[in-house]
């Protein structure tokens, strides 16, 4: 129990899979997510109309359908969460690369990596984000959902590739990298047997954080109603309107938001809450990779 | 230095130039009634795009303007001047503030270090920089609308309306600036100056005021740019919330992101264009403040 942060975000890193794979099984949990359009009382005299209150059977509310909160908040983690593990992966497909081909802080891809890096940070993600994701092009085209993830996991590879590169140029410094440069070993065989085992920790541990940074922009994005999936329909006579197609968390703060200009807080902060537990698991996820492989590291080179 | 300064200049340029080329992109669908529903298309030409890229250059060279705003007689320079004013406000109200108690918070993270409030240094703010800042707003609505009628949460005007989200804005920049200022001051423990200036008998608050913190400002500053950007994306949110007359909700409100169509008719790219250009501005200036300030560190 040395690595009190570790084991912590394992634990909570365990309760978040259990939630998104066992959660919809649950016996208490409505996996169709069915709506209950009215309820009696015991010996049906009163009838009850949603949104119902907080009770037995619903422990957190319904919505105005009668569907029950806590079930859209437990069916959605799966959506949620792999959406941002998508997003992150992709990041990182693109960087890792990134970053080894311009190990030697030099050339095309070097000035590539660090224009990325620079030009994104003069505007917030989020403000890229809603001009980008609000483009008709990405709101009428196909797979919109494939879009989204690219365009996320583009706004911020330059930074990710950049940090990457900074650990490669370092790395190519080490003794045994330049031993295995004057064995002649090809480019392949040195970035997957020598760079990537020395650069593991690294990028595990920025993954971890990274995924923290794009819940938070997932979250903030949904809070403005930019939805990750809808659908287009009509909604009343020539009325089309985007009605969001998913349960995700985000979708869950784009819909109740309104609900605070009537005083109604109650299941908006759910949502939130879920969100912060995510960015929260991968922090200390993080900061606990950081202390074991940094212990361990410490262990190697006291043998 | 230098090179390093032009390059931020040029790629800012670069970025902005950019940044114009994607907010012409042409949007207009092509909404019509088929049968009996509606149907919308979207097709991209070149020449729309274009004429897009055309008439915002010929009205900002020849007529001095960024265009037309959906309120009839505003023109978009307005727009920007007024609600860049409004942010700007609020920014560098939440800035002085969270400098000032973030290096105060950080001196106590300091020297709590081997107390055994400890927990309260560290922890927390490690704590606060996980929580999403929507969940700080709603709290917060939550609490004032619920306890303190007295508060006029969604005020437009006044000083209630400027003071509360410059305080809601500087929360994440406090413990940013605690958290750099702790690690830059622990760095400075054991130099020799130090140790002169105990030698010289002076006490330890002023030798934390006076010599400690001047050395670690450099240090503090350098952050600066990684700090303004997440403060502009923490204030749309903000300003979103809050009903904030504010550059950043009127950005939203220029993307006009309906959810009827999507993408709406009253897009505005002369206010994106005009809000963007001022914080980028903003932002480059903080960006070389950074960069001198780690150029001042490298020579000490």
């Amino acid at each position: 129990m040395r690595n009190l942060p570790l084991w912590i975000g394992g634990t909570m890193l365990a309760f978040l899979l259990f939630v998104m794979f066992a959660g919809p099984h649950l016996p208490f949990i409505d996996k169709e997510l069915t709506p209950e359009k009215h309820r009696w009382n015991a010996d049906r005299t009163k009838l009850t109309m949603p949104p119902y209150k907080p009770s037995e059977k619903n422990p957190l509310g319904s919505d105005k359908a009668g569907v029950d909160n806590l079930s859209k908040l437990v069916v959605g983690a799966k959506t949620t969460v792999l959406f941002v593990l998508a997003v992150t992966l992709v990041r990182y497909l693109i960087a890792v690369p990134l970053g080894l081909l311009a190990r030697k802080q030099k050339g095309f891809t070097y000035s590539v990596v660090t224009s990325m890096n620079q030009v994104f940070s003069f505007l917030p993600a989020l403000f890229f984000a809603a001009l980008l994701l609000s483009s008709p092009w990405i709101q009428y085209g196909d797979y919109r959902l494939l879009k989204v993830i690219t365009i996320l996991a583009l706004l911020e590879v330059g930074r990710a590739a950049y940090v990457i590169q900074q650990q490669t140029y370092q790395l190519s410094y080490e003794p045994y990298m330049e031993a295995g440069t004057s064995l002649g070993l090809s480019n392949k065989r040195l970035a997957v047997g020598y760079y990537w085992p020395a650069l593991l920790p690294e990028v595990l541990i920025n993954f971890c954080i990274d995924v923290g940074k794009v819940m938070l922009l997932v979250g903030q994005l949904g809070v403005l109603s930019i939805f990750l999936t809808h659908d287009w329909v009509e909604v009343s006579q020539y009325t089309m309107q985007f009605l969001n197609s998913s349960t995700d968390w985000m979708s869950l703060l784009g819909e109740h938001r309104k609900d605070i200009m009537y005083k109604k807080f109650g299941f908006i902060f759910f949502p939130a809450l879920a969100i912060m537990y995510v960015i929260l698991t991968f922090n200390i996820l993080g900061e606990g990779l950081r202390r074991y492989f940094s212990r361990q590291s410490r262990v190697q080179i006291g043998n | 230095m230098r090179s390093q300064i032009y390059k931020t200049l040029r790629l800012s340029t670069f970025a902005m130039i950019l940044l114009v080329l994607v907010v012409l992109f042409p949007r207009d669908l092509d909404i019509s009634v088929v049968g009996f529903g509606m149907h919308v298309e979207y097709h991209f030409t070149w020449e729309k795009y274009a004429a897009n890229i055309k008439t915002f250059f010929n009205g900002l060279f020849y007529e001095q303007t960024l265009g037309p705003t959906r309120f009839v007689g505003e023109k978009a320079e307005v727009a920007v001047i007024r609600t860049v004013g409004n942010s700007l406000a609020v920014i560098v109200t939440a800035f002085i503030l969270s400098m000032g108690l973030g290096i105060l918070k950080g001196i106590f993270d300091y020297q709590s270090s081997d107390r055994k409030t400890k927990w309260l240094g560290g922890m927390t703010t490690w704590l606060f920089q996980s929580i999403p800042d929507f969940l700080f707003i709603l709290l917060y609505q939550w609490i004032a609308i619920k306890y303190f009628p007295f508060i006029r949460v969604f005020a437009d005007e006044g000083w209630q309306a400027w003071l509360m989200p410059s305080l809601l804005l500087s929360i994440y920049p406090t413990f940013y600036i605690a958290r750099i200022t702790s690690a830059s001051i622990a760095s400075q423990e054991g130099m020799l100056y130090i140790k002169v200036a105990q030698a010289k008998g002076l006490t330890r608050t002023r030798i934390m005021y006076k010599h400690v913190l001047k050395n670690c400002m450099s240090t503090i500053l350098s952050h600066l740019s990684s700090l303004f950007v997440y403060m502009l994306s923490n204030l749309l949110i903000i300003e979103y919330f809050m009903n904030y007359p504010g550059a950043a909700d009127r950005l939203f409100t220029a993307i006009d992101y309906d959810i009827h169509y999507g993408a709406g008719a009253k897009y505005e790219p002369g206010v994106i264009i005009g809000i963007c250009f001022c914080f980028m501005l903003l932002l480059v200036a903080a960006q070389l403040v950074s960069i001198i300030s780690k150029y001042k560190n490298g020579l000490r």
